[in-house]
């Protein structure tokens, strides 16, 4: 994938050293939105599809910006800034105070099948037509998803491409359970979204691959950080810590 | 199988995709991936993204031949 350089590494560095996180796998979150809470993020490690529990899928979802001139480092950037505009309502992103950059860590607001799932992500690589954001231990998938944008044939593409497992065997049984269809749901309305913001109403094109139909029973550990649970029990235990402030 | 990483300047997050995908492919064939050559750049890339968990890196390819 070409990409432009806004930021020349210096010498004898590879041309992509500015390009990707520089910190261990361990996400740490800096500075936080006024309002928003932290909650299975800070100390967690970052996680490859290696170390998730379910059957691995490399889903692609595709959206060309017929009609229009944009360039794919234009529709990055517009992307980058709009990020959570484009998702569907009811979950929430909260970007980081310095943006979509490399390193940084942002905090999700999830709403799967209307239960709250409090967790993160981590941009693990971000240049101008494409970042990727890492998934943290407990969010409900182990693995990666690539934002870019590329030119074929006159016209740009923006595509979301994901390569995911389940990260326990809760996550796993929902996903099968209609997890699936309602993930798909989501990135089909983010590339729409996406779409509309340059007024070009078109279908996204999807690409959907089960990489690995073993689960991996080693990861079943993983269980113990599952933020969807650790979110129920911390809503669950607010009186406590009302009546605690109250002493 | 072995990769060599010897002159490697350029990855995107793309590329990391590819080796995941090569994995998958040769565990299922129930071999081994192996690579060699990595710059230090490039084994902290493998670090943060957890390859080396799956992926045995070794300083050359006599190492990595002989391991394999």
């Amino acid at each position: 994938m070409s990409t432009s350089s806004t930021n020349p590494p210096e010498n004898n560095q590879p041309r992509d050293a500015a390009y990707w996180a520089q910190q261990t796998s361990v996400f740490k979150v800096s500075r936080l939105p006024t309002g928003v809470l932290d909650l299975n993020v800070a100390g967690r490690q970052g996680l490859s599809p290696l170390q998730g529990f379910g059957q691995m899928w490399q889903k692609v979802f595709r959206v060309p910006l017929k009609g229009i001139e944009v360039s794919p480092t234009e529709v990055i950037g517009t992307w980058k800034e709009n990020f959570p505009k484009f998702w569907p309502k009811g979950h929430r992103f909260y970007t980081p105070l310095t943006g979509i950059a490399p390193g940084e860590v942002a905090i999700l607001r999830l709403a799967p099948g209307g239960m709250p799932l409090s967790t993160g992500v981590m941009v693990l690589y971000a240049d101008d037509e494409s970042f990727t954001l890492m998934t943290p231990q407990g969010h409900v998938f182990a693995g990666w998803i690539t934002f870019s944008a590329y030119q074929e044939d006159d016209c740009t593409l923006a595509q979301a491409s994901m390569l995911i497992r389940a990260n326990d065997p809760i996550y796993e049984i929902a996903m099968r359970l209609g997890g699936h269809k309602a993930e798909n749901d989501f990135w089909i309305h983010t590339l729409t979204s996406l779409a509309l913001h340059y007024h070009v109403d078109t279908q996204v094109e999807s690409d959907i691959t089960c990489l690995d139909q073993k689960v991996q029973w080693s990861e079943a550990k993983n269980i113990w950080q599952n933020a969807g649970l650790r979110t129920m029990l911390y809503t669950l235990t607010a009186p406590l810590r009302w009546l605690r402030k109250k002493r | 199988i072995i990769l060599n990483f010897s002159g490697l300047d350029y990855m995107n997050s793309s590329g990391i995709g590819l080796i995941i995908t090569l994995l998958i492919r040769v565990n299922r064939q129930k071999q081994h991936l192996l690579a060699f050559g990595l710059s230090e750049h490039y084994r902290h890339i493998f670090e943060i993204t957890r390859l080396d968990d799956a992926i045995k890196i070794y300083l050359s390819e006599d190492e990595a031949l002989a391991a394999a």
